[in-house]
């Protein structure tokens, strides 16, 4: 096998925890950029600064050599302040190394096999670990392709192709009387309308994040759902005020609530804000709730009779959960889940779906794909300049315009699935005439 | 009469004259091949249009050239106009195309096949196999149809000069075989399994016009278990030459300096005992085409006809599907609103009236071929020698074969051609080549070779064979290959004949000649490269220069103090010109595959892995991919079940292992 490169992946929980550990795994040298001091083995920790651009942060880590280490290759642990923001900055900063690239799933534990550093013993679990963290992942895959940025992707790379087949149809069937290259000025100003919507789809260097660093989940809901009941039993303590009578929660509740897994949420009950009606300030409280809705990473969506009726304001990841399950209901539920605030029942279940839903399911989902993810839109980006560059020179040099857009396609793909080169062949065919 | 071989070739065609010319290179010893045609007369020949070459089609003869093959010598010594495509574009993506004399391209091929003592030619068709133990280790043969299909009109009755002296063959049924035995069997059944033609509502069951098709194989290959599948492709109308108003239609010149597909042509000594005529190139007479196109009265007959065109009309259940690439006259009359189409004329041969009608392939009957052809500017006299036809016909489903072009189910049995799906006699010859190779490789026990897609087209179409179903003629095209920028024409032989030495297959006199001038080759670009390094120009150093688009081959020549080849100076300039891009696409490709090379056993039982979703499954177990470069490209298939079945692969290599150690 060729050598493999180095690699680096986020190995803590996404969302907040108050340290977070970067696991990198390779040759010491690729990693060395990153840091002010050398870096070399030691016993314990020790402190380093980190090269964050202009940015300096300091951090701990704990460098082991072949073939002492996990991997078996020259690894270094790497532990940061466990902010979100921070941990996806510096995974992108590590994996923009050259030779560096973001560890796939479970990459760590089959560079450990190749290198024979796992015993017996431990294959016989690892493979349903790879499983587990394969299904998080791509349930996280699912989860970032319905956040529209799936049919981005696919509209993206449905653009990139068809510029790549025009100027395929110039290389292949510059013989066939049909077919009129592109003119490299209508290729470049259609390469710049992509780079365009791309430059505002990665994050910039401050990525958005909730006020505490956690994604934000909120209970919403008609009054008298259950709401502050549940809020009450997620966060384990007597918060919010609890009365039969409608509204009786008067302003927006939010806790840090801890998941399986260890990772947390800020939960944010606003049922206090459905005031009555005839509330002179309903309508300022309506559009709060909203407001709060609409920004809420994932949306706790209650209804004790399991018909969930209504749109929510534009929360993209709502969950349906059944509240007083206790109460028997004369149809079938339309919940994803069922629960009983006053017994516990199925609250477990709930804090995991929970997870899922504000996509923190399992060690490598999160912050990790949607990392991946900006990388790659990164490096869509990279190649699609560089075709614009070769467009826009006195002497366009097709083959290696069609080179760059071919890479940014691969790039694209990542999200939106793999686009085949034939595919780009069934777009020539259905543009021009082809068939001597 | 022998029976026994080391290597038993199926077929006459671009693939089966590859295969049994490289197992000879190969083997050297008188009797070791056996080539099984039913028409000995007809190897070589070729079924459509009358040219080599082309886009990646080139690049593609070039490099069955850098490996000793034939096509390459075959096509120099028939050519009658060679022109380089695409020599605006950078030289990644040109490729050298030539019309060929059909019969000379013919006679060539079986003047070669015949100069060697290693193949023996036996006139017969195979109907089965002998398999022992799962492996083929043979072939039943009978003797070759005599019954002939019916001519579909009297207006194609004409028959080319070789269709006749096919036509007069006579076989002694006492001296063919009944059996033969090997070490190994390559099968090409071009497009005579089952195959059947059309011309309007008229079928003929056939393979090629007024040859009888390949029944019994298909069925055996059936009770093997192998999937088959059924394509359709068509061959346009051929006019005679005579009728047509020639010198009234513009002209389509070749190259004025052409440029010959074989490193050999043109520069070998005159005196080599198999090649006569190397020395001289080109060696016939030149040739320009003519240019001629269809009307809008021609498509509103077209599309008043459609009813009539069995193939647009579409074949049942969806059967037959033709290319894409290669539409009929009516699919692009009916796809494309154009007032006209251009139809070039292409002679079929110096010495022949035959003139080859390429764009208007159909399958539309008689009566509105005629109104076609007489529609087209300097055809209104012009007379059809041979109906435009289409042929559907079997393949067998290529992800049954390994990337060597060995079945998966019958070690020994190897298949090439337009059996696995592909269209084009470049693509076969490939195929045929790759084939050969391996099957004596498997004769001796020696491990497989093949070619990765950084490699050689050659490498990318193998590739593609195995990791994709074709649903239709598979024909090879530039944009099929990520590494284009290093699989050019012009480094074929810098790419491959090391390889070809290495494995045996340029130990022969013709061989040794190659093998000379490569190093005579290598000696040149040494030094270009050392000047290149060395040298500044205008206060400039070289090496930076070249490096600037405008800086061409002719402005490297002038800057060089010594005096080189053409081609190694091409080639020096592509590499240094391309060198910061080959070395950032080959990075990039190869971050982005970074498993291509493992391999993956093929005892896998993917269905047991637990974790890999149900689709992938189902993709792994179709196709069984030897490695997993192959495997992520299947559809279906992600870098996530990638790394699910590398832990699996590395868990069941150390059980065994511990067995031992409990014991």
């Amino acid at each position: 096998m060729t050598n493999p490169g180095s690699i680096a992946s986020s190995a803590s929980a996404p969302g907040s925890a108050p340290r977070a550990v970067i696991r990198l795994s390779g040759d010491l040298a690729d990693f060395q950029p990153l840091f002010e001091e050398e870096i070399q083995p030691s016993r314990g920790a020790r402190f380093v600064t980190l090269k964050l651009g202009e940015i300096r942060l300091r951090a701990m880590v704990v460098v082991t050599v072949a073939p002492s280490s996990y991997t078996g290759e020259d690894s270094v642990d790497l532990f940061i302040p466990g902010g979100a923001a921070v941990v996806s900055r510096v995974v992108r900063e590590i994996v923009e190394l050259p030779g560096v690239r973001q560890a796939g799933a479970g990459e760590f534990t089959a560079r450990a096999y190749t290198n024979g550093k796992l015993t017996i013993d431990q294959a016989k679990t690892v493979a349903a670990t790879i499983a587990a963290e394969n299904e998080a992942e791509l349930a996280e895959v699912n989860r970032l392709m319905n956040q529209r940025l799936g049919e981005k992707a696919m509209s993206w790379a449905s653009e990139v192709s068809e510029c790549l087949a025009l100027v395929e149809a110039g290389i292949d069937f510059a013989d066939q009387e049909d077919v009129v290259a592109i003119a490299p000025k209508a290729l470049s100003d259609r390469l710049g309308l992509v780079l365009g919507e791309l430059g505002e789809h990665v994050s910039g260097d401050e990525p958005r994040e909730s006020r505490t660093g956690v994604p934000r989940v909120v209970l919403a809901g008609e009054p008298s759902a259950g709401k502050s009941t549940l809020f009450n039993a997620l966060v384990g303590k007597q918060r919010s005020v609890v009365d039969e009578a409608p509204g009786t929660t008067r302003d927006a509740i939010a806790e840090i609530v801890e998941l399986p897994g260890g990772s947390r949420i800020e939960l944010v009950d606003l049922a206090g804000l459905e005031e009555v009606a005839d509330n002179q300030l309903s309508s300022a409280i309506f559009q709060r709730t909203a407001a709060e809705i609409e920004a809420a990473d994932a949306v706790l969506h209650c209804d004790p009779n399991g018909v969930f009726e209504g749109e929510l304001p534009g929360a993209q990841s709502a969950l349906r959960v059944r509240t007083k399950a206790d109460i028997p209901i004369a149809h079938d539920s339309r919940a994803d889940v069922d629960v009983c605030a006053l017994d516990g029942w199925h609250l477990d279940d709930l804090r995991s779906a929970i997870a899922r839903a504000a996509g923190l399911a399992g060690p490598s989902a999160g912050g990790v794909i949607a990392a991946r993810f900006d990388s790659a839109i990164r490096d869509a980006m990279v190649h699609i300049q560089s075709a614009r560059r070769l467009a826009e020179a006195p002497e366009a040099q097709w083959e290696l315009i069609a080179g760059e857009l071919r890479l940014a396609l691969d790039e694209l793909g990542v999200i939106s699935g793999r686009i085949d080169p034939d595919e780009v062949l069934g777009l020539i065919f259905q543009t021009f005439c082809i068939g001597k | 009469m022998r029976t026994e071989y080391q290597i038993i070739v199926i077929g006459g065609g671009h693939a089966g004259a590859e295969a049994a010319w490289a197992a000879a290179n190969l083997l050297r010893e008188p009797g070791s091949v056996a080539l099984v045609t039913a028409n000995p007369a007809r190897i070589g020949a070729m079924s459509c249009n009358p040219a080599i070459g082309g886009l990646a089609k080139g690049q593609l003869v070039r490099e069955i050239d850098a490996l000793g093959g034939l096509m390459g010598l075959a096509a120099d010594a028939s050519g009658i106009m060679f022109k380089m495509l695409n020599t605006s574009r950078g030289p990644a993506v040109r490729g050298p195309r030539c019309q060929c004399d059909k019969e000379a391209y013919a006679k060539e091929v079986q003047r070669l096949i015949h100069s060697r003592p290693e193949i023996d030619i036996i006139p017969g068709m195979v109907d089965d196999f002998i398999i022992e133990a799962d492996r083929c280790v043979g072939v039943v043969i009978s003797p070759p149809s005599k019954k002939k299909p019916l001519p579909v009109s009297s207006l194609c009755a004409a028959a080319t000069e070789m269709e006749r002296r096919a036509d007069e063959q006579t076989f002694d049924e006492n001296e063919i075989p009944r059996e033969l035995r090997a070490g190994a069997t390559v099968l090409t059944t071009g497009t005579f399994m089952r195959g059947l033609m059309h011309t309007g509502e008229n079928r003929t069951p056939g393979g090629r016009f007024g040859e009888a098709p390949a029944i019994g194989i298909s069925k055996t290959l059936k009770r093997l278990g192998f999937e088959l599948g059924r394509l359709k492709t068509g061959t346009p109308p051929r006019l005679d030459k005579r009728t047509i108003d020639w010198e009234s239609l513009p002209a389509q010149f070749g190259d004025e300096r052409p440029m010959a597909f074989s490193d050999l042509s043109g520069r070998a000594p005159d005196r080599t005992s198999s090649m006569p005529t190397l020395g001289a190139f080109p060696l016939l007479e030149q040739h320009a085409c003519r240019v001629t196109h269809t009307t809008p009265l021609i498509h509103s007959v077209i599309r008043a006809n459609l009813d009539r065109a069995p193939i647009f009309s579409g074949l049942p259940n969806g059967k037959g599907v033709g290319p894409r690439y290669c539409p009929s006259i009516e699919d692009k009359v009916v796809r494309f609103d154009r007032d006209q189409h251009t139809v070039f004329l292409e002679p079929e041969g110096l010495g022949s009236d035959w003139v080859y009608c390429n764009g208007i392939s159909t399958s539309l009957p008689a009566d509105v071929q005629q109104a076609i052809i007489r529609g087209m500017p300097g055809c209104d006299k012009a007379e059809i020698l041979r109906l435009a036809y289409s042929v559907e016909y079997d393949m067998v489903r290529p992800h049954q074969i390994h990337a060597t072009g060995m079945t998966k189910k019958y070690p020994g049995l190897f298949l090439a051609g337009q059996i696995n799906g592909t269209s084009g006699y470049e693509e076969a010859g490939a195929q045929g080549l790759v084939a050969g190779v391996n099957a004596v490789r498997f004769s001796q026990d020696k491990s497989p070779w093949t070619l990765g897609r950084d490699e050689a087209y050659i490498g990318v179409l193998m590739d593609d064979l195995v990791t994709k179903t074709p649903t239709e003629p598979y024909r090879m095209f530039t944009s099929r290959a990520e590494h284009r920028l290093l699989l050019r024409a012009d480094n074929s032989a810098d790419r491959l004949t090391p390889m070809a030495i290495e494995l045996g297959l340029l130990d022969t006199e013709l061989g040794m000649l190659r093998q000379q001038l490569f190093q005579q080759r290598r000696r040149e670009l040494q030094s270009i490269n050392g000047e290149i390094d060395s040298r500044v120009v205008e206060g400039e150093p070289l090496s930076k220069s070249i490096k600037r688009p405008e800086f061409g081959e002719d402005e490297l020549r002038s800057a060089l103090e010594g005096t080189y080849e053409d081609s190694a100076i091409s080639t020096a300039h592509a590499d240094r010109s391309y060198a910061d891009y080959v070395v950032r696409q080959k990075n990039e490709i190869k971050r982005q595959n970074e498993l291509e090379n493992r391999t993956l056993p093929s005892s896998i039982e993917y269905v047991t892995i637990q974790g890999l979703r149900k689709e992938a499954v189902e993709a792994l177990t179709r196709f069984t991919p030897a490695t997993f470069g192959q495997a992520g490209r299947l559809e279906g298939v992600t870098p996530a079940d990638l790394s699910i079945i590398a832990v699996h692969v590395r868990r069941e290599k150390s059980k065994p292992k511990s067995a031992v150690t409990d014991v």
